[in-house]
């Protein structure tokens, strides 16, 4: 129990730390605390030079010290000898007293050492020269010319032992002072080389640190640009980024999700709504063709069903009449009245328009002979009954090219029916002989009245031809315009003419469904 | 932060604490440093010792080292002095009384010098030890040294042995080379003479030539040149003097050559350098020298036993004395014998 608590303390540490604020914290801390130590270290280092540098000189003082003291003593003992005056004992007595004391310092009480020595021996003499002046000082001893001989002896001794110690301990100092000289000048090479590697490795911590931010924060800002131009496929990953900026990343991706999730949801909306609108266009677009029709097709009727039972009677008399071909005229003239009076706002099969033309060029050569030649070729393994036009489409076609190109001929001229297939598209060609067709009926006839200029508008309606001429316009062109609906394509009619030939092919695509209705 | 950077970041923190760690180390590396030099040890006794500038450097080496070994062993701190001659050393045992040294050791060969220093070091109950010749002698004074007797008695037995593996015939000589330059040196040649004679075996009484050469430095050549060639039936030369040894042993290793060892064995006195290497080149035969570490050693062991007035037995202070020769394997081997007079 206690051992998993330790774990996910640690672990919690361990997740803390790398976090890039602990990690900024931590460093400056560390910085700090090095840069602390450095001076630390400076500073016990002067603090020892000086602490030596002291040592260096107190030696030295202490041995001017003592033996000023001692002339002093020396000056002191002679003025009593020569004056034999009270004075001049205490006198003597006082500076034998201080001499005494300043003498203690180098009093070592047997610590001795190479560097000391002489100092104690010093320490000694001169201790055996206040000795030995008290004692003739004092009366203790007999004042003889051996006792002042020997004082005299004993101070320069003492002199000569003192300037030999400051003369060493000179050289002594001479040495220290370049001993510490290259040790202060160490010292500071040495913190310079530290604090010159704290800086560098702090420069370096610093430009790793603002590269950590700043990368992250980049890579995202440029994934941020590439969504508002509209790429909203984008996803940020790093295995290594933890912390606040894994924690970044995550949250870029979950709103690059979202904003993606709601474009396509956009889109799908604004698809689905275009394609109504799309939808709602073509039905208008039907509807005002199919009202177009019905209109041309009421004017051109007055009351077809009161006409369709005129000519039915009328048929029904000639039949009676044995005249066969009045019969038949009449027939075929009933057949179109039959198919155009059921209505053009639906589809219908290929083989049905191939009949109402039939009827229509049957009517068209009883009115006017033998002028129209006409023929019919399909391959038969086409089946035209799947094949789907829109109502009265190749009727007004066919008129079409009968008014502009056969009928003016004296001699008349061929139309023919033509239906192929090939890989995509069957090919329904109605050819016709005769005059090339003028290009601004034919755009009249395949160009939207928005696109016509007015000359060419006014033309058409004015035509010296008369109304029959501009009705088989109205016809083709909204013919042209179901097929189009029909197929949604501009290319599903086109008019050209080759080898003095003029053809109107419909392409009707193979692979669209579309139903008889 | 990208995996490199995390390790490089951080590698750089370890560094600051590896850092910061090497300041405290060299921080507290330069209070040891300061502590160290601080302290300074107590000792019993201060004792000095007084050496001859003149001293040849190595035997003057071996002196203070054992001088210091002792001092070790026993806990006393021991001050080297140079002298230049006896009167300096006086001068320096006056300043050593008056700075109530504990003990002092010296060589002073002037006999009344000695005494007198002696006499006044007596005087304030100062032990002393005269590592010199024998002189004036009391309680506080011990006297540590090899006679000239008992030099040339060691020394003999090695000829007498070196006279028999070579069956001197009666016309071969045993050629003894003595420096004299001095009185000193006279009366110093007369009691190796009296040691070595008595010590020579018998048969080869008549075979000995004693020759007191007067000379030092650069007349040592060609004066020691000039006796040698006086002297051809020499088989056996002995030298008391370290110098004469070299310059004997270069002397006959140039006339003899590779037939040296064949024509005379040399036996000397003085290890320094040059009698080294002549030992190892097989010039010296046998090398003898008194072992001056263990005078140090000896003089200090004295000085103690004095200022604790302990019973001082002379013979625990004799010197050791050294023989050096070439072993079985041709190496240089140095063998410390105890001389009990």
């Amino acid at each position: 129990m206690g051992d998993s608590m330790w774990r996910d303390k640690f672990r919690v540490l361990k997740d803390n730390m790398n976090k890039l604020h602990m990690k900024l914290i931590m460093f400056f801390v560390l910085l700090v605390c090095a840069m602390m130590i450095i001076e630390a270290y400076r500073y016990s280092s002067l603090e020892e030079l000086v602490h030596e540098t002291e040592n260096v000189f107190t030696s030295s003082e202490n041995i001017i010290s003592v033996t000023s003291k001692v002339d002093m003593v020396r000056e002191n003992y002679e003025n009593f000898l020569a004056s034999k005056d009270d004075k001049d004992k205490k006198r003597f007595n006082r500076s034998k007293s201080n001499l005494e004391d300043a003498l203690e310092i180098l009093n070592l009480k047997g610590k001795y050492s190479d560097s000391n020595i002489k100092n104690v021996n010093l320490y000694n003499m001169v201790s055996y020269y206040i000795e030995l002046l008290d004692e003739i000082i004092n009366g203790k001893k007999k004042v003889t010319n051996a006792g002042i001989k020997e004082a005299a002896k004993l101070y320069q001794y003492i002199d000569e032992y003192a300037n030999e110690i400051m003369g060493e301990q000179l050289q002594v100092d001479a040495k220290e002072y370049n001993n510490l000289k290259e040790k202060i000048n160490k010292n500071n090479i040495r913190a310079s080389i530290l604090s010159a590697m704290a800086l560098i490795i702090s420069i370096l911590c610093i430009i790793l640190f603002s590269v950590g931010i700043t990368t992250p924060i980049k890579k995202l800002s440029e994934k941020t640009r590439k969504i508002a131009e509209g790429n909203y496929n984008l996803s940020v990953y790093d295995d290594d980024a933890s912390g606040e900026v894994g924690q970044l990343y995550d949250d870029f991706n979950v709103m690059a999700k979202s904003i993606r999730d709601n474009v396509d949801e956009i889109k799908r909306s604004r698809m689905l709504e275009q394609a109504l609108a799309r939808e709602k266009i073509n039905n208008l677009n039907m509807q005002k063709a199919l009202k177009e029709a019905e209109f041309s097709s009421l004017q051109a009727m007055v009351n077809p069903h009161f006409l369709f039972n005129t000519i039915n009677i009328g048929s029904q008399l000639a039949m009676l009449n044995d005249d066969d071909k009045t019969c038949e005229y009449l027939q075929n003239a009933a057949e179109l009245f039959r198919y155009n009076l059921n209505g053009l706002d639906y589809n219908t099969s290929l083989d049905k328009e191939i009949e109402n033309v039939d009827h229509y060029i049957t009517v068209m050569q009883t009115r006017y002979g033998d002028s129209i030649e006409y023929s019919k070729r399909f391959d038969h393994n086409i089946n035209i009954e799947n094949i789907i036009l829109p109502k009265m489409t190749l009727q007004p076609l066919v008129e079409f090219l009968y008014i502009n190109s056969v009928n003016s001929l004296e001699e008349g001229g061929m139309i023919k029916i033509l239906i192929n297939q090939n890989e995509k598209n069957y090919i329904v060609d109605i050819l016709s002989g005769g005059n090339e067709i003028e290009q601004k009926i034919i755009n009249g006839v395949m160009l939207d009245d928005s696109l016509l200029d007015e000359q060419t508008k006014n033309e058409l309606n004015n035509s010296v031809e008369g109304k029959e001429y501009y009705m088989s316009i109205l016809g083709v062109k909204n013919a042209v315009k179901r097929l189009r609906l029909l197929y949604e394509r501009k290319d599903v009619v086109y008019i050209r003419r080759d080898d003095d030939i003029n053809y109107i092919t419909i392409k009707i695509p193979l692979d669209v469904q579309i139903d008889e209705v | 932060m990208s995996e490199m950077s995390n390790k490089v970041m951080r590698g750089l923190m370890i560094s600051i604490i590896v850092m910061s760690a090497i300041m405290v180390g060299l921080s507290i590396n330069t209070s040891i440093e300061a502590f160290d030099k601080k302290e300074e040890q107590e000792f019993k006794y201060h004792f000095q010792v007084i050496v001859d500038k003149s001293m040849e450097k190595n035997n003057r080496d071996e002196l203070i080292q054992g001088c210091k070994d002792a001092s070790k062993d026993k806990g006393v701190y021991i001050e080297v002095i140079e002298a230049i001659d006896d009167e300096h050393k006086a001068e320096i045992v006056d300043k050593a009384i008056y700075s109530k040294v504990d003990g002092l050791a010296y060589n002073v060969s002037n006999q009344s010098i000695a005494t007198k220093l002696a006499k006044k070091a007596s005087a304030v109950d100062m032990p002393i030890v005269n590592y010199g010749i024998s002189a004036y002698t009391d309680k506080n004074i011990v006297n540590i040294h090899m006679t000239p007797y008992a030099i040339s008695s060691m020394m003999v037995k090695s000829v007498s042995i070196e006279a028999k593996e070579r069956k001197l015939s009666k016309k071969d000589l045993i050629l003894v080379l003595l420096k004299e330059c001095s009185t000193k040196d006279k009366n110093i040649n007369n009691r190796l003479i009296k040691g070595f004679s008595k010590g020579i075996s018998s048969k080869y009484k008549n075979n000995v030539k004693y020759i007191r050469v007067d000379a030092e430095g650069y007349d040592v050549s060609s004066k020691l040149k000039s006796q040698i060639e006086k002297y051809k039936k020499a088989r056996i030369v002995v030298c008391f003097d370290d110098e004469y040894t070299n310059v004997a042993s270069v002397i006959y290793s140039n006339k003899y050559k590779k037939k040296m060892s064949k024509k005379l064995t040399i036996i000397g006195y003085g290890f320094n350098k040059n009698n080294q290497d002549n030992v190892k080149d097989g010039k010296v035969k046998t090398l003898f020298n008194v072992k001056n570490q263990s005078i140090g050693y000896h003089s200090v062991e004295a000085l103690v036993d004095m200022k604790k007035k302990t019973d001082v037995d002379i013979k625990k202070y004799m010197p050791l004395f050294q023989k050096i020769e070439l072993n079985k394997e041709n190496e240089v081997e140095v063998k410390d014998i105890l001389v009990v007079k």
